[in-house]
């Protein structure tokens, strides 16, 4: 097989599934290009955190054997891909980003992993993530035993976190797609500032089982792909019930867009104030034209907030105590202090401290939160708001700067559907929406629970008159 | 929807938060010196946080999203 060119790692899920059902490329060549990639320039970016060379290729060569018999798995059936490191491979080191388990292993592989092997997909590296998903709250871009993710857009910026080698790799081409995990941003940002099209689906809907737990009641899995299209393949895949997941919604996705509301029957909430306030100003232009794009779709915009509660300090307190329940020895015996970042550490320990009347408060107020979200989605279809509200951080800048420049700002509106969107257990989708500055600008698209195929029908809409999702950075 | 509907400033709520805004300020001035001293203060000013919110007592915990 003759070499791939550059515009070929860019290539959608049914572009390689075309050309693999038409055997003009065999599974083992592309998954061997792919592997080739990642060593070259995986490591510039700080993106793998184990290469899987070997298991890959045997994988590619049983499933050319399937596809030379005419044996068709499904859309991913010999695409390779990433995953990031807070997923078990059986008998392969699984770092979840942090020192002290640099030399775990599992003997079970992840359970959607396996659901992605059974669809002939090939795992070919783990990607890189924050340290323990970043749950003590990370200052530092550098948090990560694989050391700061660079931004394929700009090697001097952050890609984002906690699932950052996935969104990273994806956008540089060194995998088709990539599996991430969000309990707060951790797949809508690092999807905004790496520039491509990522998917937190329902709390429930992608079995968790042989994911390093951070917090058991808002922990999600998700796919990131170029385009949503992908996204909605990658999640009829991974989707579905699991006796081994207590928080399994046990329920199946089907991936039917075409049978979703058109954009012209869709009532979308936005705030003005998100973009123009709210916003970084560099974001502002790209923002607004982005909106303005899904108004010409026919889309029906009207103004909404999110009622004034405390949405971040809640996710923290969730967060917080059960992640210092989840990392309870490591806290107790010191080792917690082995991270990273010190600001980790004394995050989980201070967690620790938190008591149940102040866990159950916030439980409580999480009740409040998911009735705001009834009744504002009985008035609209879907929200949408920026899906981060600064561009991508250098990486020697402490990540709470940009925040707390942000926080000086008005935020109202839609400000906290990051925290409260995830609070609620709510699926949402990040779609590039533009440049600013020569990094991506991200746009999210937030829905009811379950309703995946309606933000997925209407960021295919927008990438179907777009081309933001079609810019790659050059390498 | 309304917004600033549930933020009732009761007595305690109030105190609560005029602790918060000199504990943010501290936390702010702390520096990378003391991550523990920051962690404390930062938790401090979110339960006082959560505290302003008023509550029926017949609001139940969501622990997770139930379908």
């Amino acid at each position: 097989m003759p070499p791939l060119t550059e515009d070929a790692f860019f290539q959608t899920i049914p572009e390689w599934n075309e050309q693999l059902r038409a055997k003009s490329i065999r599974a083992q060549d592309l998954t061997q290009a792919f592997l080739d990639r990642l060593d070259r320039i995986g490591p510039r970016l700080n993106a793998v955190a184990l290469m899987l060379a070997k298991d890959a290729l045997q994988q590619a060569k049983t499933v050319d054997q399937d596809l030379k018999r005419d044996r068709f798995r499904g859309w991913l059936q010999g695409i390779p891909f990433g995953a990031k490191d807070i997923l078990a491979v059986a008998g392969r080191k699984t770092q979840w980003g942090a020192p002290q388990f640099a030399e775990q292993e599992f003997k079970e592989t992840a359970a959607v992993l396996r659901r992605l092997r059974r669809g002939g997909a090939i795992l070919a590296a783990k990607l890189s993530m924050i340290e323990l998903a970043g749950g003590g709250g990370y200052r530092s871009a550098g948090a990560s035993v694989n050391g700061p993710c660079r931004n394929p857009w700009d090697l001097s910026r952050w890609a984002g976190g906690s699932s950052s080698g996935s969104a990273a790799a994806v956008a540089a081409g060194l995998a088709p797609f990539a599996i991430g995990s969000e309990t707060s941003g951790s797949i809508i940002t690092p999807c905004a500032f790496c520039g491509v099209t990522g998917l937190r689906p329902t709390y429930g809907l992608v079995s968790r089982a042989g994911a390093m737990a951070l917090s058991w009641s808002m922990d999600k899995i998700g796919p990131i792909g170029r385009t949503a299209e992908d996204c909605g393949r990658i999640l009829e895949t991974i989707a579905g019930g699991d006796v081994d997941d207590p928080g399994s919604a046990k329920k199946s996705f089907r991936f039917f867009p075409q049978f979703a509301p058109k954009p012209a029957a869709i009532r979308a909430g936005y705030s003005r104030a998100d973009i123009e306030q709210s916003a970084d100003p560099v974001l502002r232009p790209a923002l607004r034209e982005a909106v303005d794009t899904f108004g010409a779709l026919g889309v029906e915009l009207v103004e909404v907030s999110l009622p004034d509660l405390p949405y971040t300090a809640i996710a923290s307190t969730i967060i917080g105590a059960e992640a210092a329940s989840v990392f309870e020895d490591l806290i107790g015996d010191g080792r917690i202090r082995q991270l990273i970042d010190p600001h980790q550490a004394a995050g989980l320990a201070a967690a620790s401290e938190i008591r149940a009347v102040d866990y159950l408060r916030a439980c409580r107020i999480r009740s409040l939160i998911r009735a705001d979200f009834a009744r504002l989605f009985s008035k609209v279809d879907v929200l949408i708001s920026p899906a981060c509200f600064w561009p991508a951080p250098p990486l020697d800048e402490p990540l709470d700067r940009a925040a707390s420049v942000a926080g000086k700002r008005p935020a109202g509106g839609l400000r906290r559907l990051g925290p409260a969107g995830n609070l609620a257990g709510l699926p949402a989708i990040t779609v590039p929406c533009g440049m600013a500055q020569g990094l991506p600008v991200g746009l999210m698209l937030v829905s009811r629970p379950f309703t995946e195929n309606q933000i997925l029908a209407l960021a295919m809409g927008y990438q179907a008159k777009t081309d933001w999702h079609k810019r790659r950075p050059v390498l | 929807m309304t917004s600033i509907r549930r933020v009732v400033l009761s007595r305690r709520g109030l105190g609560s938060l005029l602790i918060a805004a000199p504990a943010a300020t501290r936390a702010s001035q702390a520096g990378p010196n003391d991550p523990a001293g920051e962690a404390r203060i930062q938790l401090e000013a979110d339960l006082a946080k959560l505290r302003s919110v008023t509550l029926h007592r017949s609001t139940e915990p969501s622990f997770r999203f139930e379908a």
